[in-house]
């Protein structure tokens, strides 16, 4: 197999997803708890509703550690390297002189971590942009610039 | 040099029948939605009206169009200006015009006009299309853009100039079609199925249509009464019916066949293929061999039957909507099984057919080829075991069982599976093949591949194996195309380092 040397996400990326998760299942829990309690619906159905919301959201929070755990990326001479998915595992390469051109996007939440994700670009179809979420801005913009540099070589 | 001075005067029109043929072609995107509208109308003179307002709108919108289309052709490139509130200007170098197409419908026959369609390698929507010049035009491009290219290629390569210009004229086609052919292409195809369904849909969403035919198919034929016939006259119905909807869909099936492919003609010019083909419009279509992407074999039981192939293949850009226009999917709609090896040379020898070396996937995935086809079958009958509780379901008890007779089947179609799934990869192209009634073989050069993904269910990594997957330009996922599954997992590790190795070494050039 190949010498990777596999990279993890940034950690705060986790606690970002969480967070998100944390938000839309606390306004959904809000939301169904108010609707419950108005409702001639008997108190104990409001608590079995509560019940399944949290255990959801336990459920959730424990599918995005296992997402983060497995996913890992490298970037080497021969190109990007993805690794990701819990049940269905992909590993996606993306030679360097495949690359189109790449995007760095940041979102509210990830410029306060100093986080952002990068998408590449490629002319094919199914794999048209593969994005590495979650790593640091600056490495991002340093991944770019090392692709980019490839891209002025490109002979199109 | 003065290819960067603005370009004075102006400019050429589209020839004096152009709106003619706008107003055909918007008329005719929108003639359904609004055929559609004037039937559910109740009230008809209200719907008229409407149509009417349409109409009028219609033939504005393309008289000003023709109007303010211009363009400029100097010796580097074509310029086109159109819009009408929203201008457009574009400048198109020749050297950048990958295909130049050509399509002329009957009407565009006898007028002696054309519809243009400059493409080039960006893919998508075409570069420029214009809606009908005159045949002189036609060539005065195509000659531009051939000029152009030749010259182009040969400040790249010094070995091309012996066999440029008019001495590739006279090349004899690679293949052509004749009637007969084409029509059994039509019987192989089968898309009479696939008009019948459209037809039928259509039908379905319009129920005054329907309401209209069956009066008049009434008036012709009565329909017998089903509760107060025997079993045997209802089958002898049930059987002539069935002929009448077979030969029907075999009619609509060569219908199809002969007016897209009448007169198929392939032929091959220097570093591109010209296809001209077409009953009520002639179609013509240049591919620059390089553009091609991917090429596929096909064969289904009719083939099979005729000892027949069809050839088609994938280019970079235009993933075959309605937006691109023409685009050439076909390479030999039918094909002589025997000829198919000489064909594909001529085309790219670097496909090797005759000594493809095939791998055949590990035979021990049979087994997960049948589990695969055992919990469908056993999710089927669970699921008919559950009708059978349902009220407005009468069907008897043991209808559960009936998916489970197909177990034998599932035995068979997976000891075939595993014999009819091969890959063959070598320095130039990587080669996959499967299918047990229906066989696709997919052909891809490493320099087309774009990325390159293993996948691993959780099966697949229970028995130690893996899915590689490679990615191209202008790639229908929904065709066959190269990925290979049940592979071991060192083997696809294997594979993924030889191609990248490759890919390392070779740039891309569409």
């Amino acid at each position: 197999m190949d010498n990777l040397n596999l990279h993890k996400q940034e950690r705060s990326y986790l606690t970002i997803n969480r967070m998100v998760a944390l938000i839309i299942f606390a306004i959904v829990l809000i939301a169904a708890t108010v609707i419950t309690y108005l409702s001639p619906a008997p108190y104990w159905l409001m608590l079995l509703i509560d019940g399944a919301i949290v255990l959801i959201t336990a459920a959730v929070f424990w599918y995005q550690g296992v997402a983060y755990k497995h996913f890992s990326y490298d970037m080497n001479d021969y190109g990007l390297y993805i690794n990701q998915g819990v049940i269905w595992q992909r590993k996606i390469i993306v030679p360097r002189n495949r690359v189109q051109h790449t995007d760095v996007e940041q979102g509210p939440l990830m410029r306060k971590y100093g986080l952002a994700e990068l998408t590449v670009h490629t002319a094919g179809t199914r794999n048209a942009s593969v994005k590495l979420p979650g790593i640091k801005h600056e490495l991002a913009e340093q991944l770019r610039e090392s692709l980019a540099f490839e891209e002025s070589n490109d002979a199109v | 040099m003065s290819d960067f001075e603005e370009i004075k005067g102006q400019g050429e029109r589209l020839h004096k029948y152009s709106p003619l043929f706008i107003l055909i072609h918007v008329a005719l995107k929108s003639i359904v939605p609004l055929a559609f509208g004037l039937f559910q109308s109740k009230k008809l003179d209200y719907g008229m009206y409407v149509f009417a307002g349409i109409g009028v709108f219609m033939l504005t919108i393309s008289v000003l169009q023709y109007w303010f289309y211009h363009y400029w052709l100097s010796d580097e490139r074509i310029e086109i200006k159109e819009g009408i509130l929203f201008k457009k200007n574009r400048k198109i170098p020749y050297t950048r015009i990958q295909n130049v197409n050509v399509s002329q419908n009957p009407l565009e026959r006898a007028l002696n006009v054309a519809t243009l369609q400059l493409e080039s390698a960006s893919g998508g929507k075409p570069e420029a299309i214009m809606r009908v010049v005159s045949l002189d035009v036609v060539e005065q491009i195509k000659s531009l853009v051939k000029k152009a290219s030749n010259n182009h290629s040969n400040v790249q390569s010094d070995s091309a100039i012996d066999n440029t210009d008019e001495n590739n004229e006279q090349t004899t086609p690679l293949l052509e079609l004749s009637t007969k052919e084409v029509i059994k292409y039509g019987i192989i195809s089968q898309k009479g199925l696939f008009i019948a369904a459209i037809l039928f849909s259509f039908m379905s969403q319009n129920q005054a249509l329907v309401a209209w035919l069956f009066k008049y198919l009434n008036a012709i034929y009565q329909v017998p009464d089903f509760t107060k016939v025997t079993l045997s006259q209802s089958l002898i119905y049930v059987l002539i019916v069935g002929s009448i909807i077979f030969i029907v869909l075999q009619l609509l099936s060569i219908i199809w066949a002969l007016l897209k492919f009448y007169q198929f003609k392939i032929e091959k010019n220097d570093d591109r293929l010209h296809a001209t083909m077409g009953l009520l419009s002639k179609v013509s279509a240049t591919i620059p061999l390089k553009k091609i992407q991917l090429y596929r074999i096909s064969e289904n039981p009719i083939h099979k039957y005729f000892k027949a192939r069809t050839l088609t293949i994938e280019t970079a850009g235009g993933v075959n909507t309605d937006k691109a226009g023409i685009v050439m999917r076909w390479l030999a709609p039918y094909i002589s099984q025997a000829k198919v090896k000489p064909f594909i040379h001529e085309i790219e020898p670097k496909i090797k057919l005759a000594t493809v070396d095939w791998q055949l996937i590990p035979s021990r995935a049979w087994k997960r080829v049948i589990k695969k086809s055992l919990i469908s079958l056993m999710l089927f009958s669970v699921l008919g075991y559950g009708i059978t509780f349902l009220p407005f379901f009468e069907l008897k008890k043991y209808t559960w069982l009936l998916p489970l007779l197909l177990i034998p089947v599932t035995f068979l179609y997976a000891k075939k599976y595993v014999k009819k799934t091969a890959y063959s990869i070598d320095e130039d192209i990587i080669c996959f093949k499967s299918g047990v009634w229906f066989g696709k073989q997919s052909f891809v050069k490493i320099s087309k591949i774009q990325t390159i993904e293993i996948q691993q269910t959780y099966f697949d990594r229970r028995n130690k194996m893996a899915t590689l997957e490679i990615d191209t330009a202008g790639s229908n996922p929904l065709l066959h195309h190269v990925k290979i599954p049940y592979l071991e997992v060192t083997d696809a590790f294997k594979m993924r380092r030889f191609i990248q190795d490759k890919i390392k070494t070779q740039e891309f050039n569409w």
